[in-house]
């Protein structure tokens, strides 16, 4: 199962939004960002449910709102709009993080709120996209 | 028959405040035990926030309660703009739900802080 799919397995409710949407190219607009992830997690050696959980969390990959950027990155202030630098910063950034703190959970506290790894502030923000980054693993029949 | 009765201790219900804010949204969780008293200052707290930002602040029914702050779909703000403004009614949000929280007689701790993402 692809990346893209296993998000539509796991949340019902996002298939009928793509559908209902006001943008025909919705769908399409959709999975071109989930393949974007998916390439940018390749290339960093970082599990594809890693990075896509993150985008989830921070943007809902733009379904639903229009975004600053894909992945939540901001270098010098600034929100990076282009898409497939944004994923990509995001996947160096992530896999960067895991060396340094040992753990997902932990790494996604310190990418959300910096600071240091499992920042007690990011713990919760950490906790739950690992919990999606499982759930998406889990949905694509890969270990989380 | 002698019957030790010890004495209710009077202690102040706890509210715990955990603000999640990310690039596009915020999340606004109130953490307590949900009391009569409690759902009443939790009804007030919320009509505050939602008062206060109406298009963007709304309860998110289901689970723990929670308010959701995100922008509107017709919202004028520059995109590149709106993390920062999410961020900012996330914040003004938590301090209206804190104060009405403790007007209430809620001893309130605030788990995070509105905070914007960086790599």
């Amino acid at each position: 199962m692809t990346l893209a799919d296993a998000f539509l397995a796991i949340f019902p409710h996002l298939a009928p939004e793509l559908a209902a949407h006001a943008d025909v190219n919705a769908r399409d607009l959709f999975l071109h960002r989930v393949a974007l992830i998916e390439r940018a997690a390749a290339t960093h050696s970082v599990p594809a449910h890693v990075v896509g959980a993150v985008c989830w969390s921070e943007t809902r990959l733009g379904v639903w709102r229009a975004y600053a950027s894909l992945c939540g990155v901001r270098l010098n202030h600034v929100y990076i709009a282009d898409d497939t630098r944004s994923a990509d910063i995001a996947a160096r950034t992530l896999a960067h993080l895991h060396t340094q703190c040992g753990t997902w959970p932990r790494a996604l506290a310190r990418y959300r709120y910096g600071g240091a790894c499992g920042n007690a502030a990011g713990m919760g923000y950490g906790l739950r996209t690992h919990g999606t980054a499982g759930r998406l693993a889990r949905a694509q029949g890969v270990s989380p | 028959m002698a019957v030790n009765v010890q004495p209710l201790r009077a202690s102040q219900p706890t509210a715990v405040l955990t603000v999640d804010t990310r690039e596009s949204f915020a999340l606004l969780h109130v953490g307590l035990s949900l009391t009569e008293s409690a759902n009443r200052a939790l009804t007030e707290a919320f009509a505050h926030a939602v008062e206060r930002s109406p298009s963007w602040c709304y309860v998110v029914f289901g689970g723990a309660p929670a308010l959701r702050i995100e922008p509107p779909r017709d919202s004028t703000v520059p995109v590149a703009l709106r993390p920062r403004e999410v961020a900012t009614v996330a914040s003004v949000s938590a301090t209206l739900v804190e104060e009405t929280l403790r007007a209430h007689g809620f001893d309130v701790r605030i788990v995070s802080r509105a905070h914007e993402v960086r790599a």
